[in-house]
């Protein structure tokens, strides 16, 4: 494969990506007597953008580098478009990573690291300079890396990723460094880099910024696979009402009878799950009990974070 | 691979680091060659240049730039983190490995040529304002010109394979320097016939000097290049099996 078959794909082949993009089977990694990584097994596919959720030390980062071929596994494997990382022809034309914020000599300038990760990959130099304009640091550019900030480090490093023109992005907590712009930014790139068919794994311990990044959620814990599910059936899961009403009895009753969880909070306050507030709503004016107050309480993705997490801890 | 090395040498070429060894090693080539002149007696001094003693700073101190240059390959890279990003480009490790041992012998090739031509520019002037008559034997040059680029060589393969098993600059460069600049020296007053196989005697004899004392300059070159096999083979080894985490 020439050198010229970057800038213009053919739209065939950026037509389809297969699925799973990334797939990780029964992976365990031990470093001496610690246990980084249990029995880890999931899937990225194209088309969303997908989080990696879980405390500091749960073991995402260790996960990230099986999958790219920096870490063995003691045991299970990991693939990319089901080949190993090694095995890939064109890795950095298939799979663009950003794993730590300084991975760059720090006397060298932003616009050489690209250049001396371009040769590497036969990627021509022209398209550095295409990077740093699309990464924002074309002025900072023939500036040693060292004197950049975090949020231009992060940048660079996304530059790096983004050299071979990769349809997977693997991203180790991005958002570190950026600042509500650059947030902002780093959520529509991946969401319109995601729309095109390209698959995106992006992790982070930091969930109010999940939020903002992701469609699909993988949630691990001390190495072990907590969940996997779209973000918003994660929060979903845990949505109650809040119902208030004099005859909190009579309503718990009628609704269990009806399938609906209820727990009782206060003498007139009841917590339901299972149900929105229309559906309460009815059960109540079948049943002929007064309301007094119906409100959702939507846990936050914090809330079901926690609770999932803290359940493993237990 | 033809890449890899492309892109090791553009990372030689694009850090001010080996502009900075370049002018250090000038420096020190500079003074060494105008005191060994200075200081030497007009009836000393008449000799053929290839014979001159003021090459021997050259020779001696451009291997060791290039031991410098291969340690610093791999370290540099586990220190600063770019490791990472260049295994990202290059998975197949022994590949990197390759890449930087001809990119770092390119480099210390470089090197010992600059501090040649720099001691040649110096030294012959200075014997000519001394009214000594230069004569010289090329045949004679080129074969020191080829033991300084074989030594060179053959300590960056070294610097670069121990570089890797280390991995750790600070260790890597501070026990190679003790080891040449002290260790051997002990042990070569200690126990010089064991003394004359280690690594740094092999680099003296590769460079024919203290000839008398050491192994020929061939067996030397053969010696030095097993010790590189060695450093290389343990780096690779490591590298092949080591996470980087």
């Amino acid at each position: 494969m020439g050198a010229n078959r970057t800038a213009d794909r053919p739209s065939a082949e950026r037509a389809s990506l297969g699925s799973p993009a990334i797939s990780v089977r029964g992976v365990t990694k031990r470093f001496g007597s610690v246990t980084a990584v249990r029995d880890l097994s999931l899937e990225v596919h194209p088309g969303v953008v997908t989080g990696f959720l879980g405390p500091n030390g749960a073991g995402k980062s260790t996960t990230l580098r099986i999958v790219l071929g920096l870490v063995a596994p003691t045991e299970g494997s990991a693939t990319v478009l089901g080949m190993p990382y090694r095995s890939l022809r064109e890795p950095t034309k298939t799979v663009g990573a950003v794993l730590e914020i300084q991975s760059f000599n720090p006397l060298r300038s932003g616009r050489n690291h690209l250049r001396v990760l371009a040769s590497a990959s036969g990627i021509p130099q022209r398209r550095v300079d295409e990077v740093l304009e699309l990464v924002g640091l074309e002025a900072a550019g023939r500036r040693n890396a060292g004197t950049y900030s975090l949020g231009m480090r992060q940048r660079l490093g996304l530059g790096a990723a983004l050299l071979g023109e990769p349809r997977i992005l693997i991203l180790d907590e991005p958002a570190n460094g950026l600042d509500p712009q650059g947030i902002r930014w780093l959520r529509d790139f991946l969401r319109g880099f995601a729309a095109e068919g390209n698959a995106v794994l992006v992790s982070s311990h930091v969930l109010t910024e999940m939020a903002q990044l992701a469609d699909e959620a993988i949630v691990i814990s001390r190495g072990r696979l907590v969940r996997q599910a779209p973000l918003s059936e994660l929060t979903s899961d845990s949505r109650e009402l809040v119902v208030v009403t004099p005859e909190a009895g009579r309503l718990a009753a009628a609704l269990h009878e009806r399938g609906l969880g209820v727990v009782a909070k206060a003498d007139d306050e009841l917590h339901v799950t299972g149900g929105d507030a229309a559906r309460v709503g009815m059960i109540a004016f079948e049943t002929r009990v007064p309301v007094l107050g119906l409100a959702e309480k939507e846990s936050s993705l914090e809330d079901a974070f926690l609770e999932l997490t803290e359940e493993d801890a237990r | 691979m033809r890449n890899q090395i492309a892109s090791e040498f553009r990372k030689l070429t694009t850090t001010r680091s080996i502009y900075a060894m370049l002018a250090g090693l000038a420096a020190i080539v500079a003074v060494g060659v105008v005191a060994i002149v200075t200081d030497g007696q007009p009836g000393a001094l008449v000799a053929p240049l290839e014979q001159q003693a003021f090459l021997h700073v050259s020779l001696t101190i451009a291997p060791l730039f290039g031991l410098l240059l291969g340690l610093r390959s791999f370290t540099d890279e586990f220190r600063y983190g770019s490791i990472v990003p260049t295994l990202l480009a290059s998975p197949v490790r022994r590949r990197v490995l390759g890449a930087k041992l001809v990119a770092t012998a390119g480099g210390g090739v470089a090197l010992s040529l600059a501090a040649m031509a720099i001691t040649i520019a110096i030294g012959v002037p200075l014997l000519i304002t001394k009214g000594i008559d230069v004569t010289w034997s090329t045949s004679a040059m080129a074969v020191i010109v080829g033991r300084l680029l074989g030594a060179t060589v053959l300590w960056t393969a070294i610097g670069v394979g121990l570089g890797l098993a280390v991995k750790h600059q600070v260790a890597a460069i501070a026990g190679a320097l003790v080891w040449l600049l002290a260790a051997e020296g002990i042990f070569s007053g200690l126990v010089p016939d064991v003394a004359k196989y280690f690594p740094g005697a092999a680099g003296f004899a590769v460079v024919g000097i203290n000839a008398a004392d050491l192994l020929t300059p061939a067996l030397g070159a053969a010696l030095l290049g097993a010790y590189a096999v060695v450093a290389i083979a343990a780096g690779g080894f490591l590298m092949q099996r080591r996470d980087i985490a």
